[in-house]
């Protein structure tokens, strides 16, 4: 059996007995049920964790996906279309966004500046004895 | 890596920030052992380590800026001590480091590196026709 707290002090075990699985809230059972149900419902409980975890960190994902589309790399951080139209109008739009991408794969116009080469001079050092 | 200008400065230039000619523009030398360049990030003064900065010039005299050419006087320094400096920063110097604009990064030039000895150091730029740099 293991063992879980959760806020407000309340206990949850999960127990098992033979080819039943329960669910426990302070020692009461709340939840019973086959193993294939659990194993159903561990896969919902999975799913909707990662759109909430998805939820909150939306504009590191929109950022990133920003980048990968900017430059054209076909990997999708998402299937939320509403983020995926978000990323798709930062990496058109957003004039910022190649402070993030590496220089070689920034693209646009090579830049045409032309420098001289400059010389430095180095003077005498301070006679000591002078001063 | 070679002569280029920061992202900034480039910026700077197409939107009117930067008046070649008009502003107080200056230079300083640079210790890249105590900040790593990023031409594309760095934008003003205050994203150069302090430590790296060895010395600052006075503002660059009979500024010329003909067919795109960047241009100025030779550049003196007076009495320059302090770590081995290996590239030279030109930036728009307002007086507050958060607003002096980047220009370009020299760290290809005769005589770089360069020890100070406590003398004068002297810039002298390019005689050809890119003199500093041609945009």
């Amino acid at each position: 059996m293991s063992a879980v707290l959760v806020p407000k002090h309340r206990q949850v075990d999960v127990r098992r007995e033979g080819a039943r699985v329960a669910l426990l809230v302070d020692g009461r059972e709340v939840l019973a049920g086959d193993w294939r149900q659990f194993d159903e419902l561990i896969r919902a409980l999975q799913t909707q964790a990662r759109l909430a975890e998805e939820h909150e960190k939306r504009d590191g994902i929109v950022g990133d996906q920003a980048i990968l589309m900017r430059l054209g790399v076909p990997v999708g951080l998402t299937r939320n279309p509403a983020l995926l139209r978000q990323a798709a109008n930062e990496a058109a739009w957003n004039t910022r966004l190649r402070r993030y991408i590496p220089l070689k794969r920034a693209g646009g116009i090579k830049s045409q500046t032309v420098f001289g080469t400059p010389g430095v001079v180095l003077g005498p050092a301070p006679d000591p004895s002078k001063e | 890596m070679a002569n280029a200008l920061y992202d900034a400065g480039r910026e700077g230039f197409l939107a009117g920030n930067l008046d070649w000619d008009a502003n107080d523009i200056r230079l300083i030398f640079v210790d890249e052992a105590d900040d790593t360049i990023d031409l594309a990030v760095d934008d003003f003064l205050d994203d150069r380590a302090v430590a790296s900065r060895v010395a600052v010039s006075g503002s660059f005299a009979s500024k010329t800026t003909t067919a795109g050419v960047a241009d100025v006087a030779d550049v003196t320094v007076s009495s320059v001590s302090g770590d081995q400096f290996e590239s030279i920063d030109i930036y728009y110097h307002t007086g507050v480091e958060s607003t002096s604009r980047l220009i370009c990064n020299i760290d290809t030039a005769t005589g770089l590196p360069t020890t100070p000895n406590g003398g004068n150091i002297s810039v002298v730029w390019d005689s050809g026709s890119n003199r500093i740099f041609r945009l």
